[in-house]
């Protein structure tokens, strides 16, 4: 799938790019899904980070305190663009819905009762769901070949959702499991080539 | 709306933001009992309504404190609480993204990102599933959560006209 590394120096990606991909990643999660729609413009459309790259970066934007996709994009606006990067994808991912949300606000505070409104909120936030676990199912055939990876996936999922332990915890454990097993290997196949 | 009630949006939105670790659902708690019970700038029916829209509206549903600000100081205590919501977290995470980069080649880095990666795909389908449980309270949400997973799995379809369906349905009432 996307394992090719992508040459960040190589992508034209200006601010205003920035603005509008995280605007429309924003746009896009009437009903929640915001991650989802994140990988899908960032990963899918753009192509600006690989699955891989992704994924870290968003279990990164998840142990920083502050919304995570918020995070993601302080991420990958300042990788392009340092601090004026991340404010250009900020700026993108939060004044529209920033003013959509006071509307929605500014109405309810005034009527309180929108039967209608409700029902097409219940309807929306049923959908959203399904976007999130449809982000987890599409990155979960992506490792589905490679027995250890599975098995972080599958531990994760317990440690959260089935012993309900805190994110903190569950990472302290199976963390430094990942990263011994996915350790770069070259220096030692530099060993091996300079003995022989 | 007074110099008292901006100054403790500040204080309170202030160290949420810092506590907010995992996302802003994990202060939620502490943010209804200082909004309800503290400061009464909510009720708790109010509350309730104002989290309903913050997770259905578009974009990050931290903006909830933008409606909390909204109710308790009127338009400045919104962009207050926006800036005091937002302004700590954003600089912390730059500052930590920049290192992240800046250690691009480093073996442990290497190592992080193809360890954190499947990792994260268990804690996804953790997040779904709460999601989904804290969403769907009937048969028919449940079933149009599957439905919307298993078309966005399958099919290329534009995630938008699936949301547009399930606004539908919803709107006429169908979603319970």
């Amino acid at each position: 799938m996307t394992r090719r590394p992508i040459e960040h120096e190589a992508l034209a990606v200006t601010h205003a790019d920035l603005a509008i991909c995280f605007l429309k990643v924003a746009l896009a999660s009437f009903g929640g899904g915001l991650s989802a729609w994140s990988r899908q413009v960032i990963v899918e459309e753009r192509q600006w980070l690989t699955d891989e790259e992704f994924l870290a970066a968003y279990t990164l934007s998840r142990l920083l305190p502050g919304p995570n996709v918020t995070n993601m994009a302080v991420y990958v606006g300042g990788r392009f663009h340092g601090l004026s990067g991340a404010g250009a994808a900020l700026a993108g991912l939060t004044l529209v819905p920033l003013a959509i949300m006071l509307g929605l606000g500014l109405v309810y505070f005034h009527y309180h009762q929108m039967p209608a409104f409700k029902a097409t909120l219940t309807g929306l936030v049923s959908a959203g769901a399904g976007l999130t676990l449809s982000m987890a199912v599409k990155s979960g055939l992506d490792i589905i070949r490679q027995p250890m990876a599975v098995s972080l996936a599958v531990a994760a999922f317990i440690g959260v959702a089935v012993l309900r332990w805190p994110l903190l915890g569950v990472l302290a454990v199976l963390a430094p499991i990942g990263m011994a097993w996915y350790w770069p290997r070259e220096a030692k196949n530099d060993e091996e080539e300079s003995s022989q | 709306m007074t110099a008292a009630t901006l100054l403790q949006l500040i204080m309170l939105f202030g160290s949420l933001s810092l506590l907010s670790i995992g996302g802003t659902n994990t202060v939620l708690p502490e943010m209804h009992r200082q909004a309800v019970t503290v400061h009464h700038w909510l009720t708790d029916a109010e509350f309730a309504s104002v989290f309903a829209i913050s997770q259905a509206a578009p974009g990050p549903s931290s903006l909830i404190v933008s409606l909390v600000g909204l109710k308790a100081a009127s338009w400045v205590g919104a962009l207050v609480a926006t800036l005091a919501m937002f302004g700590p977290a954003v600089l912390l995470t730059f500052v930590a993204s920049r290192a992240w980069e800046h250690f691009k080649t480093a073996k442990w880095r290497m190592a992080a990102e193809k360890g954190l990666a499947p990792i994260t795909v268990g804690l996804l389908l953790a997040s779904g599933l709460v999601i989904t449980r804290a969403a769907d309270h009937g048969w028919s949400a449940i079933l149009l959560t599957g439905a919307a997973t298993i078309l966005l799995v399958v099919t290329r379809v534009n995630p938008l006209l699936i949301m547009a369906g399930a606004g539908l349905l919803g709107g006429f009432g169908l979603v319970q």
